[in-house]
C-alpha cells in the first residue's frame, strides 16, 4: 500500500514547510529544510518499493541524505557566517537583498 | 644712345627716390626712430628729387640739336600686360617740357617740405589737441603727413615723365588719391572730410572723360603711347591724311582727355571742389593745390596739344576765359584768406587753359611753371600769417600784421607783384625790364590771345575777358594784401602775429627769389625757363605768320596788361588802403551779389540739388528696396525656417524622445515592480515557494484532469 506513505509524506513536507514559512530562527529553518528533503525520501522510497524500478528510489533517497548532509554542513557555516556578521540569526533581520 | 637712356634713368629716380623715401620713413619709424627726423628724410629724398631734374635741365641743355630742334628722349620702361600689345605700357619721354616741370615740381617739393617741418612741428607730439569741431586730442600725424607727401611728389613725378597715356592716367589716380588723403589730414574736422569726398568724387566725374578719350584714342589709333616718332601723335597725323579718323571722332576723344584736366585744373564747372580743399594743411595747399596737381591738367593737355583740332580747342578756350573770370570774380568777393588764393589758383588755371586753347603753348606752360612759384610762395605766406594768428582766416579779422610779420609781409608783396604781374613801365636794366616772374608769362598769354584775335581765329571777348580779369586779379590781390598787413588788428589772433622761424622763412625767402628770378628775360633769347620751354613746342613749326602776327600784338598787349593790372592794384588800394573798413560800399548796396558771389555762384546748390540730392534720393529709395523688399524676403524665409525647426523640434520631442522615453520609463517601472518581490525575508520566499507549488499542482491537475 502506497497510501500511508503518501500520508506521511505529505505530512512532513507540509510540516517542514510550515516550519520554514513561520520559525524566525534560521537554525529551525534548516530543521524545516531537512524535513521536507525526508518528505521526499519517503516519497522515493514509497514509489520505489511500488513500481518496478529496482533500488533507485533508495538509492537516490540516500543522494539525498549526503546532499543534506552537506548543505546542512554549508547552511550551518553560512548561518554562524552571518551571525559573527550581525549578532542575530533572526532571519526576519537579513534583509539587505531586498530588490 | 648712352646719353639718352642717361637723361631717361636721372629723371626716373627722381621719381623713384621719393617714393623711396616715404618706404625709409617707415621703416625709420619701425626701427624706433624719431618722428621728426621723417621731415629730414622727406627733405632729403625730395632734394635729390631735384638735384637729379636739374642735372636732366642740363642733360636736356646738352643735347645735340637735329636739324635745329632737340630730339625727345623716348624709352619704354616696362610692359605689365604683354598681351595687349604695346597698348598698355610704362614709358618715359623726356623733353623740354618733362625737364622744366620736373625742376619746378621738385623745387616747389622741396621748399614745401621744408616749411612744413616747421608748419606741422606740433603734429611732432604724441597727442594733439584738435580745435575742429569740437575738442579732442587725437595722435600726432607728423609722419602720416611726410609719407603722403612723399607719395604724392613720386607720383606727381611719375605723370610728369609718363611717355604713355596709360602710365599718365594710372599717376593721375594716384596723385588724386593722396590729394584726397591730404585734404582729409585733420579728419577729425567734418569740413576736412566732407571737402576730401568732394574733391575725390569731382575728380572722377573729370576722371571718366579722360578714360573715355583713352578708350576712344586706344581703339581709333591703337596706341596710347607718346614716342615721338612711333607714338599717339604720329599715327592720328596718318589716320586723319587718310581719313581713317573723323573730325567728331577726334574732337570727342580730345574733350575727354579736356575732361579729365578740367577735373584736375578745375575748370568750369568742375571748379567746385579746390576752394574747399583748403580744408587740408597750408603746405598742402601750397603744393598739391596750387603749384602741382591742379596744374597737372594743363600739362595733359600741353603734353596731348599736337591732338587737339581747332574744334575742341576752341572749347579748351572758352572754358578757360569763363574759369578765369568768374573764379577772378569769386576770389574778389571771399573773405578767407586760403579761399581766396584758391580762386585766384583756379582763375590762373583758366589763364594756361585759355592760352592753350588760342594757340600759345609755350605761354600756358610758360605761365605754368611761374604761377607755381608765386602761387606756393602766396600760400606759404599765407600759411605763415595763419600760424602766427591762431589760424583766423578771415581777413576782416587780421589786420595790421606789416610791423609784426615783415619779412612774411614783404614775402606776399612780392607774391602778390608777380601774380598780379606789375611792372616798372619804360625802364630796363641790361635790357630787360624791371618785372617779376608773372608779368612775363602773363604778358606771354595775353600777347597769344591778342594775336588770336587779330588772325581772326577767336573771338575777341577772348582777349577783353582776360584783360578785365587781370584788373580783377590785381585788385583781390592788393585787396587780400591790404586787408592782411595795414591797419590795425581786428582780433586777439592778429594782435598775437609775431614772425615765424626762419624754419619756414628760409622756404618762403626761396620761392621769393623763384618768384621774381625765374622768368627773368621773359620771352627774349635770354630768357632760360621760356628758351626750355620753347625747345619742346609743338607749335612752333606753325610757321612765320603766327609768330609775326604775336610779335606784332606783344607791345599792345604788354602795355594793356599793364594797365589794366595797375588799375586794378591802384583801385584796390584806394578802397582797402587805409585797412580799416569792415565793409565797402559794394557789401553795403548790393549784400546779396556780394553773398551770391561768396557762394560760389549757385554751382554747389546746383549740383547740390540736381546731383547730390538725387543720388542720396536714389539712395534712399535704394535701401528701401534693400530693407523692405530684399531683408521682407530674407526675413519671411528665415521665419519659415524657424517655424519648420520649431515643428521638427516638437516631433523630436514629443515623438521620437517620447517613444524612447516612454519606452524606458515602462522598462523601468516594470523592473522596479518586479523587484518589488524581492523582500528580501526568507520566509516570504517559503511562502512564494509554496504558491509556486500550489499553482503548478493547480495547473498539472487542471490540465491532466
Amino acid at each position: 500500500m502506497i497510501g500511508p506513505s503518501i500520508v506521511v509524506s505529505a505530512v512532513l513536507f507540509v510540516c517542514g514547510l510550515g516550519c520554514m514559512a513561520t520559525k524566525r530562527n534560521a537554525i529551525a529553518v534548516l530543521m524545516g529544510v531537512e524535513l521536507v528533503l525526508n518528505a521526499a525520501n519517503v516519497n522515493f522510497v514509497a514509489v520505489s518499493q511500488r513500481a518496478d524500478v529496482g533500488l533507485d528510489g533508495q538509492a537516490i533517497a540516500l543522494f539525498v541524505i549526503v546532499i543534506a548532509a552537506a548543505e546542512a554542513a554549508v547552511a550551518l557555516a553560512i548561518a554562524l557566517a552571518y551571525y559573527n556578521a550581525h549578532r542575530t540569526i533572526d532571519v526576519d533581520e537579513g534583509v539587505e537583498l531586498r530588490g | 644712345m648712352s646719353s639718352d637712356s642717361a637723361l631717361s634713368s636721372l629723371l626716373l629716380v627722381a621719381a623713384i627716390a621719393p617714393a623711396l623715401g616715404a618706404a625709409a620713413s617707415t621703416a625709420w619709424l619701425w626701427a624706433g626712430g624719431q618722428r621728426r627726423e621723417i621731415g629730414l628724410i622727406a627733405c632729403g629724398s625730395i632734394g635729390l628729387s631735384l638735384l637729379l631734374s636739374l642735372l636732366a635741365v642740363a642733360g636736356w641743355w646738352g643735347r645735340p640739336l637735329v636739324d635745329g630742334v632737340r630730339v625727345p628722349v623716348h624709352s619704354v620702361l616696362a610692359n605689365p600686360f604683354p598681351s595687349l600689345g604695346e597698348a598698355l605700357r610704362l614709358e618715359s619721354l623726356v623733353d623740354g617740357l618733362t625737364v622744366a616741370m620736373a625742376a619746378i615740381v621738385a623745387v616747389v617739393s622741396l621748399a614745401v617740405a621744408i616749411y612744413a617741418r616747421g608748419y606741422l612741428a606740433e603734429e611732432c607730439g604724441e597727442t594733439v589737441a584738435e580745435h575742429g569741431d569740437d575738442l579732442c586730442e587725437r595722435p600726432g600725424r607728423f609722419a602720416t603727413f611726410f609719407c603722403t607727401l612723399q607719395g604724392f611728389v613720386a607720383c606727381m613725378m611719375g605723370i610728369v615723365i609718363a611717355g604713355s597715356l596709360f602710365q599718365a592716367f594710372v599717376f593721375w589716380e594716384l596723385v588724386g588719391l593722396c590729394s584726397y588723403l591730404l585734404i582729409g589730414f585733420y579728419r577729425e574736422r567734418a569740413v576736412a572730410g566732407s571737402a576730401s569726398t568732394k574733391a575725390f568724387v569731382v575728380n572722377r566725374v573729370g576722371d571718366l572723360g579722360f578714360l573715355i578719350g583713352l578708350g576712344l584714342l586706344l581703339t581709333t589709333v591703337g596706341t596710347l603711347s607718346l614716342d615721338p616718332e612711333s607714338g599717339l601723335m604720329v599715327r592720328t597725323a596718318v589716320a586723319r591724311i587718310n581719313g581713317e579718323l573723323s573730325t567728331g571722332l577726334l574732337t570727342a576723344a580730345t574733350l575727354g582727355l579736356f575732361a579729365g584736366a578740367a577735373g584736375k585744373s578745375a575748370q568750369v564747372p568742375l571748379q567746385v571742389w579746390l576752394p574747399d580743399a583748403m580744408a587740408g594743411p597750408t603746405p598742402v595747399s601750397a603744393l598739391v593745390h596750387s603749384a602741382t596737381m591742379v596744374a597737372a591738367g594743363v600739362y595733359l593737355v600741353a603734353r596731348t596739344y599736337p591732338l587737339f583740332p581747332p574744334e575742341a580747342l576752341a572749347i579748351v578756350a572758352l572754358v578757360g576765359c569763363a574759369t578765369l573770370f568768374i573764379a577772378a570774380l569769386f576770389a574778389l568777393a571771399a573773405d578767407d584768406v586760403k579761399r581766396i588764393l584758391a580762386w585766384s589758383t583756379v582763375s590762373q588755371l583758366g589763364y594756361m587753359m585759355l592760352a592753350l586753347g588760342v594757340g600759345g603753348w609755350s605761354a600756358a606752360v610758360f605761365h605754368l611753371m611761374t604761377h607755381a612759384c608765386f602761387k606756393s610762395l602766396l600760400f606759404l605766406t599765407a600759411g605763415a600769417v595763419l600760424v602766427a594768428c591762431h589760424h583766423e582766416q578771415s581777413v576782416h579779422r587780421l589786420g595790421g600784421l606789416l610791423r609784426r610779420m615783415p619779412w612774411t609781409a614783404t614775402f606776399m608783396l612780392i607774391g602778390v607783384i608777380a601774380i598780379s604781374g606789375l611792372a616798372v613801365p619804360y625802364l630796363t636794366v641790361f635790357g630787360e625790364p624791371i618785372a617779376l616772374s608773372g608779368y612775363h608769362s602773363k604778358d606771354a598769354i595775353l600777347t597769344s590771345s591778342l594775336a588770336s584775335v587779330r588772325s581772326g581765329a577767336s573771338h575777341p571777348l577772348l582777349f577783353l575777358v582776360p584783360l578785365a580779369a587781370a584788373t580783377l586779379t590785381a585788385a583781390y590781390m592788393t585787396r587780400l594784401w591790404c586787408k592782411v598787413f595795414l591797419g590795425e588788428p581786428r582780433s586777439e589772433g592778429a594782435e598775437h602775429g609775431r614772425e615765424v622761424s626762419w624754419s619756414m622763412r628760409g622756404p618762403m625767402l626761396l620761392l621769393t627769389l623763384l618768384a621774381i628770378g625765374v622768368a627773368v628775360g621773359g620771352e627774349s633769347e635770354r630768357g632760360l625757363l621760356h628758351a626750355l620751354i620753347v625747345s619742346s613746342d609743338p607749335t612752333a613749326a606753325a610757321g612765320t605768320d603766327l609768330l609775326d602776327l604775336r610779335h606784332d600784338a606783344h607791345k599792345t598787349a604788354a602795355g594793356l596788361s599793364l594797365a589794366a593790372a595797375f588799375a586794378g592794384a591802384i583801385a584796390a588800394f584806394i578802397v582797402y588802403g587805409r585797412g580799416r573798413e569792415r565793409t565797402t560800399w559794394f557789401s553795403r548796396r548790393m549784400p546779396r551779389m556780394v553773398a551770391f558771389l561768396q557762394s560760389g555762384a549757385g554751382f554747389d546748390e546746383v549740383y547740390r540739388d540736381a546731383l547730390v540730392r538725387p543720388a542720396f534720393r536714389a539712395g534712399r529709395g535704394l535701401r528701401l528696396v534693400d530693407g523692405s523688399l530684399l531683408d521682407g524676403l530674407i526675413h519671411r524665409v528665415a521665419a519659415g525656417a524657424r517655424r519648420a525647426a520649431a515643428a521638427d523640434q516638437w516631433i523630436d520631442r514629443y515623438l521620437v524622445d517620447g517613444a524612447v522615453s516612454q519606452v524606458a520609463s515602462l522598462v523601468l517601472g516594470g523592473g522596479e515592480a518586479a523587484g518589488r518581490i524581492q523582500t528580501g525575508r526568507l520566509r516570504h520566499y517559503v511562502l512564494f515557494l509554496l504558491a509556486g507549488l500550489l499553482c503548478v499542482f493547480a495547473a498539472v491537475f487542471t490540465l491532466l484532469a
